[in-house]
């Protein structure tokens, strides 16, 4: 190609490829494997201080090979470093919080075994089997909704179908440290279209539901059968048939109304946010 | 926006030990240790995440150990880039990223065509090219700090920028995507600055 006399040749240009990386930046923390979603949900927490890190490696891990009592057993919920309790047939996903949590009696034991890529001083432990810990209670939180595990006082297993970015959840400022947070709609990600839905839940573990959608209103890309992933954030209305704090269960029929969330550049699929939630 | 005039007193209440100070440089730092990482290694895998994570502990680990409180920014960004393009050359993760591999969400699927051809592209670039890219036109470093960070010559980190553009610019001609920037003058710059280089 020439101009002027001149071969030049083309480049790319500087604001398009600006462009594609604000679109792919992601959020502003690590996402966590789903099967470790303790490590990946506050990252800096927990390398802000690395005995409680490795204390926090070592005590809260939980792998398949973990064994349980008699009312409680763990299981992994994904490869390296699971982070679910199942305690009593529920499952209650872990995740740090941002405050210390004040924890009262014990009331369960369990038998955690060690994550396979635990370390202590940057080297893996051999031959470990794991440890006993204790479910304590978070004071004012019925275990059946949260509790934590002795020895770590940062982070709250919750009951599957709860959910802390609800404003009315009683440890969401400990989680979020202000009435203001999660908002999915930050700088990041602008609001969309907003439709009408409703579908089968077919899980609500920490951090979103899993909907297989029946109908749906005022979207042409939901359409029936379709599973979609939908988050909660603090603006997200329950309804009171849902009680206090709200709880769903799996295989509940939800009316839900959602708002996309478009990422910068449109670059990427829109997320689905949802503003209400009702039987 | 960081206060790198706040950032350093932190650091220095960080590398003498202070908790709190250290939690807080990790809390400030985070978007950028992390979407860097990301960027570098690929946005949308696991391997991406997991890069981001360990660049988060490697900062950590360091902060104790750093001489120069006032060059923490730079310093964590050479932490960071280190850490991913290590992670992203041992994972060789482009073969394999979008499939079993993928972060829901980042790896979504691309509403526009062109963007994705450009993704598919820069993805296919040289992990340290990508570094060079993602350092200059997203964290905003100049050639020097670029070049610090990554530990080669500013040149370099010039050639490596004018690559990358070049090579993203084929990729998407050959796709039928209609280019770009045609900058003459960029262009014989990058010419002379070779010449030059070859004559030194």
């Amino acid at each position: 190609m020439s101009r002027n006399g001149d071969q030049v040749r083309l480049t790319a240009d500087l604001e398009e490829i600006q462009a594609l990386l604000r679109a792919y930046e992601g959020p502003r923390e690590p996402i966590l494997r789903p099967r470790a979603a303790r490590r990946a949900r506050r990252p800096i927490v927990l390398v802000g201080g690395f005995a409680a890190a490795a204390l926090a490696a070592g005590i809260l891990a939980v792998i398949d090979r973990a064994g349980g009592g008699p009312a409680s057993t763990s299981r992994a919920t994904s490869g390296r470093c699971a982070s679910t309790i199942v305690w009593r047939g529920v499952t209650y996903s872990g995740s740090q919080t941002n405050a210390t949590l004040v924890v009262g009696d014990r009331f369960a034991d369990v038998r955690l075994p060690t994550c396979v890529d635990r370390t202590v001083n940057g080297k893996p432990v051999e031959g470990d089997t794991g440890v006993t810990a204790s479910l304590v209670k978070i004071q004012g939180i019925d275990p059946s909704i949260a509790f934590a595990v002795a020895g770590d006082n940062e982070t709250a297993y919750i009951a599957a179908g709860y959910f802390p970015q609800v404003r009315l959840f009683p440890l969401h400022r400990l989680f979020y440290g202000t009435d203001e947070d999660p908002n999915e709609f930050d700088a990041s990600c602008a609001p969309g279209n907003g439709y009408r839905m409703r579908g089968t839940l077919l899980s609500a573990d920490f951090g979103h539901l899993t909907v297989r959608v029946e109908s749906a209103s005022g979207s042409d890309g939901v359409q029936p059968g379709r599973v979609v992933r939908i988050l909660p954030d603090v603006h997200t209305r329950m309804s009171p048939e849902f009680g206090n704090p709200s709880r769903v269960n799996s295989g509940a029929s939800l009316g839900i109304a959602v708002r996309e969330c478009l990422p910068p550049g449109g670059a990427s699929s829109p997320k689905l946010v949802a503003t209400e939630i009702g039987p | 926006m960081i206060d790198h005039t706040e950032l350093s007193a932190l650091a220095r209440r960080a590398s003498n030990g202070d908790e709190q100070a250290v939690g807080e440089v990790l809390r400030r730092l985070s978007p950028v240790i992390t979407r860097t990482a990301r960027l570098i290694v690929g946005a949308g895998s696991w391997a991406a995440e997991d890069a981001a994570q360990e660049a988060l502990l490697d900062v950590a680990r360091g902060l104790s150990r750093l001489e120069n409180p006032d060059a923490l920014w730079s310093w964590a960004l050479r932490v960071t880039s280190t850490r991913a393009v290590k992670i992203a050359r041992r994972e060789a993760f482009l073969a394999f990223r979008r499939t079993s591999d993928e972060v829901e969400g980042i790896a979504a699927e691309s509403r526009s065509e062109r963007m994705q051809a450009l993704r598919d592209a820069f993805d296919r670039l040289p992990t340290r090219m990508r570094a060079v890219v993602v350092l200059r036109l997203y964290v905003g470093l100049s050639e020097a700090e670029t070049a610090e960070a990554l530990g080669c010559a500013v040149g370099t980190v010039k050639s490596q920028l004018h690559e990358g553009r070049r090579r993203l610019a084929s990729m998407l001609d050959k796709q039928g995507f209609a280019p770009l920037t045609i900058n003459a003058e960029e262009e014989q710059d990058e010419q002379k600055r070779r010449s030059s280089a070859a004559d030194g």
